[in-house]
């Protein structure tokens, strides 16, 4: 049976008939020699060679942002030999917001978004072992406590089965921030919340208030005291937290570099 | 507001990646040029805050994060990833045989 093409293919659908289930795919070859970047008349375009290059449903592949640009050429232009895509995650992240696979609109992503906080992680505790649920109440409450301080709403946690009680106005907030968001920065945010199972934490990454590492570290806290507990398997949690961080940076550096208008004022010395 | 640290030492760290992932002419990448002229463009403000140098030093961090996870998780998939299963003329190859050659194809 022909194999669908990779979610980040560049400009040919890649279909190698009649292989095997578990054989792995072919992999592409690295076509191009020069990776350069243009501005057309939708935004800024990548060229591979002479080619354009275009996103998985043949449409041009256009972003907003010059930085977004140059930080997508680097991606194609830092693979060797074969293409990995795996590893390209503001291409993904840009054909997502370009062909919109799943096609749902603004008020459909915030909703997802926003429902993500009924099941929060950082408002899910334990009660044993009760290292853990010290750990978890040092480290997640703090998070917990500035997000209700910013936002100005209550979140609260939870050790029940069924979650924490979120407020509809608790809720209403949230829907209402992140309309103020464009369609290619929500694609981003609802990216980032799906990778760190937290609307909480995602929101704080957004606004700058810890860093990717420190909220790929309140997403696997659980996991990081049992690898504290019981060791560290590199082909496993390495293998995952490289991963994690890598998307979750993607992601925040795309939502910000899609939802960033940069003015630069000069001012005259005076002597 | 996240702690970054120093400025500098995200600079380097953010061009060491960038020498990594582009190979022999590094300096001319679009990617190479555009930081070192954000980091430039940034450096000289008369507020002792500057928001806007925060949300650059945070987007360099971030970047910098990208760059060395990606970097890191290629080598632990290059290392541990499994490579599949062979090919049935592999197969045939590990106890000396070749697979014939039908001209017409099979059946």
């Amino acid at each position: 049976l022909p194999r669908p093409p990779p979610a980040a293919a560049g400009s040919c659908a890649v279909g190698p008939c009649g292989r095997r289930a578990y054989a792995p795919p072919a992999e592409r070859k690295r076509f191009y020699q020069n990776v350069s970047i243009s501005q057309g008349e939708g935004g800024f375009e990548i060229n591979l060679d002479h080619r354009k290059l275009k996103t998985p449903q043949a449409k041009l592949f256009t972003v907003p942002s010059e930085a977004l640009a140059i930080a997508v050429a680097t991606e194609w232009d830092s693979q060797k030999d074969t293409i990995k895509f795996y590893t390209m995650h503001l291409t993904t992240l840009c054909n997502t917001a370009l062909d919109n696979p799943t096609q749902r609109n603004k008020t459909q992503l915030i909703r997802a978004a926003v429902k993500f906080l009924e099941t929060d992680t950082v408002c899910y505790r334990v009660e044993e072992p009760p290292a853990l649920a010290e750990l978890q109440k040092n480290e997640w409450d703090p998070v917990v406590a500035w997000a209700e301080k910013r936002y100005n709403v209550t979140i609260g946690s939870s050790t029940s089965i069924l979650g924490p009680n979120i407020p509809a106005s608790t809720k209403e907030t949230f829907v209402s921030h992140l309309a103020s968001y464009n369609m290619w920065a929500l694609q981003g945010i609802e990216f980032i919340i799906t990778q760190l199972k937290s609307l909480i934490l995602s929101m704080s990454l957004i606004d700058r208030h810890i860093t990717v590492e420190k909220a790929v570290l309140l997403s696997r806290l659980e996991e990081e005291y049992q690898i504290r507990r019981w060791g560290n398997v590199e082909w496993a949690h390495d293998y995952d937290l490289c991963e994690l961080r890598a998307r979750t940076a993607a992601g925040t550096l795309f939502v910000h570099l899609c939802s960033e208008s940069s003015t630069v004022k000069h001012k005259l010395l005076q002597d | 507001m996240a702690t970054l640290g120093a400025p500098l030492r995200t600079l380097r760290a953010l061009l060491r990646e960038l020498r990594h992932a582009a190979g022999r002419c590094y300096r001319d990448s679009p990617a190479y040029r555009h930081v070192l002229a954000a980091f430039r463009a940034h450096r000289v403000t008369s507020e002792k805050l500057c928001r806007a140098q925060q949300e650059l030093h945070f987007q360099a961090v971030t970047y910098l994060c990208l760059l060395r996870s990606v970097r890191e998780h290629e080598a632990l998939h290059r290392e541990y990833h499994g490579r599949g299963e062979r090919s049935p003329q592999e197969v045939a190859g590990l106890v000396g045989f070749r697979l014939p050659q039908q001209p017409g194809g099979k059946g």
